[in-house]
């Protein structure tokens, strides 16, 4: 699924005193079947202009052949949100009903799947997310921030969207399970050509997982760079540095041979290299 | 420099004035009233740094509370001055929006706490009065924002009542306003159990500095009264 934003203008609190633009002329393509980060100030924002909760103020935003315009109406909005997924880890709210089971029931019963896969959906749905079927009667609200992170992934992928988007995902989660996340991620890649965009302010989550990152700050696109682009310092003057990257960065300044390292494993075996 | 004028007004002389101008929607049609009522409204718009644009947005949004006035107009005034009533409604409607633009919920709780106190017979406690009152307001504002938060979600799990017009919101809130209320509820508790434990002298001395009543407040004030005395002088002597 091709997303295309073309001038895009979007302000939050329209004409009242806390009116701000979040985003001001900005014009950016995510490719399909790619992982693609994006480190914004309103992480919020752009997936809602993606799904068509917000409509953009001026310009254009392209969603395969769908166009998106301030006064577009879309007839068949279910069928086009069915195409897209919104895990939002960083909203205080994130369910309706009261159990598990229920929960992902409604996402499924509102996109229309027959009632017979609903069960089936369900319990695969958990299992992909890493939980059990002793899940599936408790309080969501009542269970812990993980958890709940993990419960609204098994919501999204109940319906099996084509593009998936991932607002602050990785808040919360241990450093075992964000590596099983990325794996998931990168699974649903190349498996199942899935369309991926993760939002976040942390560009440690990104590493070895994205294809192309986006920065928008201060409502303008100021930086675009590939996987192999993570050593550009300009990059660090808008996010914090991960620690490996901060790491590898004092060692070259010391005139060590080390290489450009994302994974912590390959930094090790290039320590070794050096050292011997 | 570009500055709401509103907002150094004293606020509890504010919300008195509010009282003078409705006030004077009862009064009888007389030419220098009228005028000088509605260059009173004209100037406090001015004054105030909100643009024309945001103040048609207003009118727009209060388009159903305008046509009830049409029809109040109507049945209440005579037919020569029914065009000049509705251009005063309208100023007095963009004159309430300012007035409440340029209060925070916690002026507003204080002035009216004090405007109340002055008739309190009762003897209530007026800390307990400003509590409520605050309250009491911020209960519309955070049942405002679960309203939306639900809304939100509802359209991302692939309900969209929003998308399809007015008549399905209504639908939506019929749907969620039981656990609207019961959230909105929550956290007005949890509030509560902030000023009583931290936020103790939150309430009570914030802004100092708006209360004492200066040049500008007896100015504010004199233009007000003088609603009143025009209207005895031209009306009822």
């Amino acid at each position: 699924m091709e997303i295309v934003f073309e001038h895009v203008t979007a302000i939050r609190n329209l004409a009242s005193s806390l009116e701000k633009k979040i985003l001001d002329d900005v014009s950016f393509h995510i490719n399909s079947n790619i992982i693609t980060g994006i480190i914004a100030n309103d992480e919020t924002l752009i997936p809602e202009l993606i799904s068509a909760i917000k409509k953009p103020d001026s310009g254009v935003v392209r969603v395969d052949d769908l166009t998106i315009k301030k006064q577009t109406r879309i007839s068949n909005i279910n069928y086009f949100r069915k195409k897209i997924g919104i895990v939002d880890c960083s909203r205080q709210k994130k369910f309706l009903s009261n159990s598990v089971k229920d929960e992902i029931g409604l996402c499924i019963s509102n996109y229309r799947y027959r009632k017979k896969d609903k069960e089936d959906r369900t319990i695969d749905s958990l299992k992909i997310a890493g939980l059990d079927e002793s899940y599936l009667n408790k309080n969501p609200n009542k269970l812990s921030s993980s958890l709940q992170n993990r419960i609204v992934l098994a919501c999204m992928i109940s319906y099996n969207p084509e593009t998936l988007i991932f607002v602050n995902f990785e808040m919360n989660f241990t450093y075992k399970e964000k590596e099983m996340f990325k794996r998931l991620l990168r699974l649903m890649k190349n498996k199942y050509n899935k369309t991926i965009i993760i939002i976040s302010k942390k560009v440690e989550f990104f590493l070895g997982l994205v294809d192309k990152y986006l920065v928008i700050n201060n409502g303008k696109n100021v930086l675009e760079g590939d996987k192999n682009d993570f050593y550009n310092d300009e990059l660090y003057k808008y996010c914090e540095m991960p620690k490996i990257i901060d790491f590898v960065k004092t060692i070259q300044k010391e005139n060590h041979k080390i290489e450009n390292y994302i994974d912590t494993k390959e930094l090790i075996k290039g320590i070794y290299r050096d050292v011997s | 420099m570009y500055h709401n004028w509103m907002k150094v007004i004293n606020p509890c002389l504010k919300l008195i004035s509010c009282v003078i101008v409705l006030l004077s929607l009862f009064f009888p049609f007389e030419k220098i009233l009228y005028i000088y009522e509605c260059t009173i409204l004209f100037m406090v718009l001015l004054f105030s740094d909100i643009k024309i644009k945001e103040m048609l947005i207003f009118v727009y949004k209060m388009f159903f509370i305008i046509i009830l006035t049409l029809i109040f107009i109507n049945i209440y005034y005579e037919e020569t001055y029914r065009i000049l009533y509705f251009i005063r409604f309208s100023l007095i409607y963009l004159y309430f929006y300012v007035i409440i633009k340029s209060f925070s919920i916690y002026e507003f709780s204080k002035a009216s706490s004090k405007v109340i106190d002055f008739f309190n017979f009762l003897s209530i406690n007026i800390k307990k009065l400003r509590q409520n009152i605050y309250l009491s307001i911020k209960y519309i504002f955070v049942w405002y924002d679960y309203y939306k938060e639900y809304s939100l979600i509802e359209s991302m799990k692939g309900i969209d009542y929003f998308h399809k017009g007015d008549i399905y919101k209504i639908l939506f809130l019929f749907k969620n306003f039981k656990n609207i209320k019961k959230d909105s509820k929550k956290r007005i508790k949890e509030i509560k159990k902030d000023f009583k434990y931290r936020n103790y002298n939150y309430l009570q001395d914030a802004y100092k500095y708006s209360w004492r009543l200066k040049k500008y407040d007896y100015l504010f004030c004199i233009l007000h009264i003088n609603i009143i005395f025009l209207y005895v002088w031209r009306v009822r002597l």
